[in-house]
This record gives structure tokens, C-alpha cells and sequence, in this order.
């Protein structure tokens, strides 16, 4: 099940061979536990356009010291 | 012009002003380290949870999973390169994603979780822990899918927010590590200890690797590991290799490969291991430990029968099995 737009960057898979068999495998699996199968459109309404972000800081680091 | 030292990951990073840690994510500018990917995810899917895999956590549910690019291991086989092996600015798709979006659009597709996932989300880390803690206070889960190469601090303080992971062992062998992937194996090893101290349910995946990381004395070492250090009721899934990246000369590993490694691992003690990547086959379904009852049946991704008792109870014995059920 994926979204991507056209770009081998966003066909990715969690493990080796398992695109080969995505296809409604998600909807079956949620069947058989009863619960509503669902679609994935929608997360394309995640906007593009990262550079409107500001920068964000990470954490864990620390000035390097010659000293080690 | 000052240098700053990511304390992130076992690599410690020197970066010069202007520069990238090796994950190519990290970068100096200024002498503030800038986490470059944060809230710009490359990737973004529902997935099955079994496609992850996790076997005991939430069967059957549908998992809301992002990735950015970069990586802090460089593994010749790596079946997500184009994502894994670029810097952001290198990705042709790149989405605007602040965590609460993130979590919005999880529960609009009524995900009842959140994974961090496909290529290596420690390198995103506060992006995950930020998204991880709003999904939290809004009733999600967090699952992190991960090699786990992090320093114990960081992974610790993620660990508050983090309610399930699947780690990726490449191999019980410390020069495979440094060969296939550049990196090293005792980290792993001890973010793995470390997840199960902090009660993260853990599963762990091994591909098993024709020629390379398939000797059934290294299966044997593993789960031995596995046993005595995390619990012989941990979850291992052996998949099988398939030619990737700068691996390709390497072929599929054989199924009866992955069922003596399986065999072996169970001959161990471990409860529960799992084939990857051979669907049909028996060992991709759950057994009870105690008196073999076929709990979860499934093909693939596919749950087929699902006759686990609430709370995770065999119908015939009444044996709790471990995991995180519905």
C-alpha cells in the first residue's frame, strides 16, 4: 500500500520482497478482526512545501573539544 | 567556525561549521546542529502492522508510517537506498509535516498508531519524539522500526514515548557489521537490552543473507542471546534475502535455509520464530509455546484465523502469550 507520487523515493518497504505481495493484504488483515478497512488518499492532502519551516535545533550534541 | 560532536548515535560525529554528520541528515550551521529533516518526511503510507513486522502488537491494525531520508548505517544490501542513502535536499518528494499534522492525519485514517519506519528513524530523532509525544497525549501509539545503532541516553529518553519497536540484528557478528553495513554490533546490542529494560514490546528481525550471515552456529549464538538477555518469549523473524542495492550478485536466500535457521532458533528455547518473505509458509503463523494450538493464521501480511482469547489467551491451555494485544 503506498502513496508516492510517481518517484521511486517513496516506494520503500519495511522488509526485503515484501512489495511483491502488498496488494490488499492491510485490507484483509483488518477484516479479519472486524474493523473498517480504509483507504490512504487522503494523507496526500499533506502539503508540499518544507522550506516554508523554520530550522529546527537538534539535541544531543556538543561543541567539539581538541581535548576529546 | 566551531565544530560540534552529534551525540546521537555511536559514530560522534566531528561536524565542521557547514558540514553533515555520516547519517547526511545532521549538519552544522553556525555551531548549532540542525536536524535537517524535521517535519519533512519523504515518505508516508498505511501500512498493515504486520508489514513491519510485529506479530504481537495490535494483530490486524492499520499502522501510520513516515520516514525521512538518511541513515547512520550504509548496508550494501539496503532495499530503501534511494531513501536511506540521500540527503533531504536530494529526495524528489518532500512533504511539509509538522508532528501534530502527522497525528491529525493518523487518527483521520483511524490509525491506531504511529510508525517511524523504512529507512532510520533514530537520525530523525526529534522529530519522533516530538510526533511521539502528541500521539501519545492523543491516544496513539508509537512504533519504532530501527537498526538501533543510538546511544544510550537519547534512546532512553525516547524510549518514555515508545510503546513497541522491531530491530533490525543484521548479524550476530560484529565483522558483517563493519563490512555490510559500517557499523558495529555491540550498540545494537545494547539498545536492544535497553528497549527491554524500559518494557517497549521488542521484536527483532534477522535477513538472513546466503553465504554471509546464514551459518546455523551464528543462529545458534543469536538466539542464545536472545534467550538469556531479552526473553525466550521475544519474537524473531528471519527473512529472507532478496538481491538489493549493491548486493545483487547475492541470490534469494533458499527456504529451506530460513527452516533450518528456524529450527535451530527454536531448538534454542525461543517461543516464537517467525520466516519472513516465504508467504504460505506454516512459520509465518503463531503457535501456542505450551501445546502447539495455531493461534494466528496468516498469509503474508494477511491475519487468515485469529483465535487468540482476550488478553492474548490460547483457547485450548489458557497460556498468556507475550505481546500487545487487542
Amino acid at each position: 500500500m503506498k502513496t508516492d507520487q510517481g518517484s521511486q523515493n517513496t516506494e520503500v518497504t519495511d522488509r526485503p520482497d515484501r512489495r511483491n505481495f502488498l496488494s490488499g493484504a492491510g485490507s484483509l488483515a483488518i477484516t479479519a478482526l472486524g474493523v473498517t478497512a480504509l483507504g490512504n488518499e487522503n494523507i496526500n492532502k499533506i502539503n508540499k512545501g518544507p522550506k516554508e519551516l523554520p530550522l529546527h535545533e537538534a539535541d544531543f550534541y556538543a561543541p567539539h573539544s581538541e581535548a576529546g | 567556525m566551531t565544530t560540534v560532536v552529534c551525540e546521537l548515535c555511536p559514530r560522534y560525529c566531528a561536524i565542521p561549521d557547514g558540514g553533515a554528520g555520516d547519517c547526511r541528515v545532521r549538519i552544522n550551521l553556525d555551531g548549532k546542529l540542525i536536524a535537517t529533516t524535521f517535519a519533512r518526511p519523504s515518505s508516508v503510507h498505511i501500512d498493515p502492522m504486520e508489514k513491519k513486522p510485529l506479530f504481537h502488537f495490535l494483530p490486524g491494525t492499520s499502522i501510520f508510517s513516515i520516514a525521512t531520508a538518511g541513515c547512520n548505517l550504509h548496508c550494501k544490501n539496503c532495499q530503501n537506498w534511494q531513501l536511506s542513502q540521500h540527503s533531504g535536499e536530494e529526495m524528489d518528494t518532500i512533504f511539509k509535516a509538522p508532528p501534530e499534522l502527522i497525528v491529525k492525519t493518523a487518527i483521520t485514517q483511524s490509525c491506531s498508531s504511529i510508525a517511524y519506519t523504512y529507512s532510520e528513524p533514530l537520525i530523525f530523532y526529534e522529530y519522533v519524539n516530538e510526533t511521539a509525544i502528541i500521539a501519545h497525549h492523543r491516544g496513539l501509539k508509537n512504533v519504532l522500526v530501527t537498526a538501533g545503532y543510538v546511544n544510550e541516553t537519547p534512546l532512553r529518553q525516547l524510549c518514555k514515548n515508545l510503546d513497541a519497536a522491531n530491530v533490525d540484528l543484521k548479524a550476530f557478528d560484529d565483522n558483517f557489521y563493519r563490512q555490510v553495513c559500517g557499523a558495529t554490533l555491540k550498540p545494537v546490542l545494547d539498545a536492544l537490552v535497553v528497549l527491554r529494560q524500559e518494557e517497549v514490546w521488542l521484536e527483532i528481525t534477522n535477513l538472513i543473507i546466503p553465504g554471509l550471515n546464514d551459518d546455523l552456529s551464528m543462529v545458534r549464538r543469536m538466539a542464545t542471546w536472545i534467550r538469556d538477555e531479552l526473553g525466550k518469549d521475544t519474537p524473531l523473524h528471519l527473512s529472507r534475502f532478496s538481491p538489493q542495492y549493491q548486493m545483487r550478485n547475492i541470490p534469494p536466500t533458499p527456504s529451506e535455509a530460513l527452516r533450518r535457521s528456524r529450527e535451530e532458533a527454536m531448538n534454542v528455547g525461543l517461543e516464537h520464530v517467525y520466516v519472513g518473505n516465504l508467504p504460505g509458509d506454516d512459520s509465518e503463523s503463531t503457535y501456542c509455546p505450551i501445546d502447539g494450538t495455531l493461534l494466528i493464521k496468516r498469509y503474508g501480511f494477511t491475519i487468515q484465523n485469529y483465535n487468540l482469547l482476550k488478553g492474548g489467551r490460547c483457547p485450548t491451555c489458557k497460556h498468556k502469550i507475550s505481546g500487545v494485544w487487542l
